[in-house]
Parts: structure tokens; C-alpha cells; sequence
């Protein structure tokens, strides 16, 4: 299978010039990040954009850095860069988990943190992490404004976001978490790097004594978008994190969120992984609050 | 809808005047004449037979187009050896028995290529390393022997000489 022809190809090295080719193809444009699932769909012709902005050589995309008391992830970095770099593996365990369960090596090479936020998969690992975080998305407008979006409303429904047709995503920012915070990721799919039948993220903080003073559960596999287990972090609040606390909270996430049948799973067994992953990543969470 | 690019491949440069959506995969076996790397799923990007590496990274290249590649060097199976000595990891590969069709194997070891400049070595590394490369024949137990076999090689090498082995 083949990509429809491409009349237009750019290879812009500046966020402006992306900006200016956005304002001039509109919607006939598709920007090209890391490809991973771009590609597929324009070799199945779901995609037939005759104009491709190819991002791979705008400069400063890509950078890892912690500022004013948030972490900053250039739009560009790559899955294998989140996975390993020391800050993310030291302060935001819970997305180098995420981005090391995507796809793989290769793979991991390539796709993008934004390309994956803007293409919006249910199933895609990124979306519950970055939700789980409050991450919000730094989106440049081809007039010259910026606005900001907390990823809970950038994403809209299956394959679906809030990007406009003169829109970047530049990057990403999560704050900083409290003292005593600790997050984790774990999915479960049909095979290794496959996108997820469930999958689970949890952040939690907790204050010295062991007592959790915030949680936030999202769930990922499920339509339209992640959703988060509110009742279900909302148990934890104020309690010391104990086994019976636990089985609770995946009881509770397992009712609250709703589940349906598709070609990977049934809804019951999705809720049947839910009542069982909550607990060990919410263990996994305190444990790392307290290293 | 044409555009003219220079890619560097395994050390050779080729230029040319290609249709914008060629895929890189496309520009190294049919431009270059490099047909060791393999196309098999040819959509999603599933199977990896089709991996080379990219300014020093493993990537499928049919999930490129090779106006992206335009400027940069890719290493592919035809650039491993030398002269008459197996690259190391291809002669664990023929030391373990690690192919048997061997449809998969250019892909494996350009995957391989990258994970051995920096090799772990428990199994379920080396498993995870080669997660993107699909076998369809022998399963993955020789393959990891083979693995195996060229990390002990790599690390007994001296370091220019490791050097020479690993140019990008």
C-alpha cells in the first residue's frame, strides 16, 4: 500500500514557518511528526493530505527541561528520550512507564509525545499518564497567539482533539509534583507494545505520616477517551494506602468507568482488568511516594 | 511532486529526483539497488523486516518518506561486514542458528545494531530489544542465543575496535 500522491512537501526548521504554511494550506495540510501512525493511515488512504509539513527539522522541538516549577517536553521528544531521561525517570516515573509501554524500539524512536496527544487513541499509553499528571498542551496559533489546554479538554473522542487547522502544539507542561509523590503506569494488552485493552494511571502524594493527601486514577482502553476513576482516588483521600483501601478503590474504578466490548476484549473483562490493575499500580504509586 | 535528495547509505551517496511520497524503504531497495532490507507487513509498520538505521537510530523505513531521510545516513544489512569478517552480531546469528528463512533477519540485525552499542543483558532486555521484528520461523530462543553470543563478542573487543564495528 501506498501514500496518495504528495503535491506539497515542506521541511520548515522554525515554529514561525510552520505557522505561516499552516496559515497558507489550512486544511489541506497534515503535519508530520513522528509518523508512526500518520503513515499508516496515508498508506490506507484514510489520510490523503496533498500537503505534508514534515516537523523532523524544526529546531528546539524536542527539549526536556524543568522551568518555573513545571516540567516542559518539547512537542518533538521521542518516546525512547521521555523513557530514559534522568529528570522524567526521577520526578515523573509514571510517564517514563507510559512512553516505555509504546509500541516499540523502533517505534519508540520515532513517534512523538504531541503526535500522539493530537491523534487521540483511546487505547494510546501517553493520554491517561499525561491526564494522571494534569499535563496541559502549549498550542501556537498561525495569528501569533498561544493558548494553553489541560489534555482532560484537548481530548475530545476517539481520534479526536481540539487542534485547529492553524494550530502547533509546541509542547507539553506538567507541574511539578509535591514532596512525597510518586505515579506509575501499567496496561495490559493482547501482545507485547500493542495498544491497550486497559491500561492504568495513578499519581499520588502522600504527607509523612503515610497518609495520602491527593490521588488521581485515570483509566486508559476505554471509549470515548481516558477516563478518569474519581470515586475511586477519592477513597484514598486522607486514608493510609492498606491492602482492603485498595481492592476497594478497584472496586470502585470498576464501577465507575464505563467499559464496552470491541474487537480486543469484552466490557466485563475490561472491568475485570480495572478491579485488578487499580490496586497494584496505586501500590506501586505509594511506593515510589516514599522513596 | 518531485524532489531531488541525497541520502547517504552505508557510506555511499545517492542522489535523486523522487516522487515526494516514496517511501524510504522503497528509495534503498529500487534506487540504491540495497534489496537486503525487506518489506513484509507493508502498512503498519507491524513486522520491522524493513529497519535500518537512521543517523544512528533503528527505524522502520516504510514508515518513512525518503525526502525525510533527504541529507542523512542510513545504515542497512549490506553495510555490516566487512570485506570477509561477519559484523558481530551476524556472526552470532551464524554461530546460534538464528535464522532459519531469514525474511526477518536484515530487520533483526539492524534492530540488533543499535541495542548492541549499549547491550543489557538479561533475557527479558534482549526479548524487549527485539520486540519490533517479527520471526515467523524459528521462534526466539536461537535468536536470543545469537544475541547473546555477539554481546560476548562486542564486549571482548577492544574499544577502537569496537569503534570500527559501530560507525554510527
Amino acid at each position: 500500500m501506498y501514500p496518495k500522491a504528495i503535491e506539497n512537501y515542506f521541511a520548515p526548521t522554525d515554529v514561525a514557518e510552520v505557522l505561516t504554511l499552516l496559515h497558507q494550506y489550512g486544511e489541506q495540510a497534515k503535519l508530520l511528526a513522528g509518523g508512526q501512525s500518520l503513515m499508516p493511515l496515508m498508506k490506507l488512504r484514510l489520510v490523503e493530505s496533498q500537503t505534508i509539513i514534515d516537523l523532523n527539522q524544526v529546531a528546539a522541538l524536542d527539549d526536556i527541561r524543568e522551568e518555573d516549577g513545571r516540567l516542559h517536553i518539547g512537542a518533538l521528544a521521542r518516546h525512547a528520550d521521555v523513557a530514559t531521561h534522568p529528570l522524567i525517570l526521577q520526578s515523573y516515573a509514571l510517564l517514563a512507564d507510559a512512553a516505555r509501554n509504546i509500541g516499540d524500539p523502533q517505534i519508540r524512536n520515532r513517534g512523538t509525545i504531541a503526535g500522539s496527544l493530537v491523534h487521540a487513541d483511546p487505547s494510546a499509553d501517553y493520554p491517561p499518564a499525561v491526564m494522571a499528571l494534569d499535563g496541559q498542551l502549549v498550542v501556537a496559533k498561525a495569528d501569533g497567539g498561544t493558548r494553553t489546554v489541560a489534555l482532560d479538554d484537548f481530548l475530545a473522542g476517539p481520534l479526536m482533539s481540539d487542534i485547529g487547522e492553524d494550530e502547533l502544539v509546541t509542547r507539553i507542561e506538567i507541574p511539578a509534583p509535591a514532596a512525597r509523590s510518586g505515579g506509575a503506569y501499567a496496561k495490559h494488552s493482547q501482545v507485547a507494545g500493542d495498544f491497550a485493552i486497559i491500561s492504568v494511571a495513578a499519581h499520588i502524594t502522600l504527607d509523612p505520616s503515610g497518609i495520602c493527601q491527593q490521588a488521581s486514577i485515570v483509566v486508559g482502553g476505554v471509549m470515548p477517551k481516558p477516563g478518569r476513576a474519581e470515586q475511586a482516588a477519592g477513597l484514598l483521600q486522607g486514608k493510609a494506602l492498606d491492602a482492603p483501601l485498595l481492592t476497594q478503590a478497584g472496586e470502585a474504578a470498576a464501577e465507575e468507568v464505563e467499559t464496552e466490548d470491541d474487537v480486543r476484549a469484552s466490557a466485563a473483562y475490561r472491568s475485570q482488568l480495572i478491579r485488578v490493575t487499580v490496586p497494584e499500580v496505586v501500590r506501586q504509586a505509594s511506593t515510589r511516594a516514599e522513596e | 511532486m518531485k524532489r531531488s535528495i541525497s541520502i547517504t547509505i552505508n557510506g555511499e551517496v545517492y542522489e535523486e529526483t523522487v516522487d515526494q511520497r516514496l517511501l524510504l524503504v522503497d528509495f534503498i531497495r529500487e534506487v540504491a539497488g540495497l534489496t537486503g532490507t525487506h518489506v513484509g507487513c507493508s502498512v503498519e509498520g507491524r513486522c520491522g523486516a524493513c529497519t535500518v538505521v537512521l543517523n544512528g537510530k533503528a527505524v522502520k523505513a516504510c514508515l518513512l518518506l525518503a525526502v525525510q531521510a533527504d541529507g542523512a545516513s542510513v545504515l542497512t544489512i549490506e553495510g555490516l561486514a566487512k570485506d570477509d569478517a561477519l559484523h558481530p552480531i551476524q556472526d552470532g546469528f551464524w554461530e546460534k542458528h538464528g535464522l532459519q528463512c531469514g525474511f526477518c533477519t536484515p530487520g533483526l540485525l539492524m534492530t540488533l545494531y543499535e541495542f548492541l552499542q549499549n547491550p543489557k543483558h538479561s533475557d527479558e532486555e534482549i526479548r524487549t530489544a527485539m520486540s519490533g521484528v517479527i520471526c515467523r520461523c524459528t521462534g526466539y530462543v536461537h535468536i536470543v542465543e545469537a544475541v547473546k553470543h555477539a554481546i560476548a563478542t562486542v564486549e571482548a573487543l577492544p574499544p577502537e575496535e569496537r569503534k570500527e564495528w559501530f560507525p554510527v
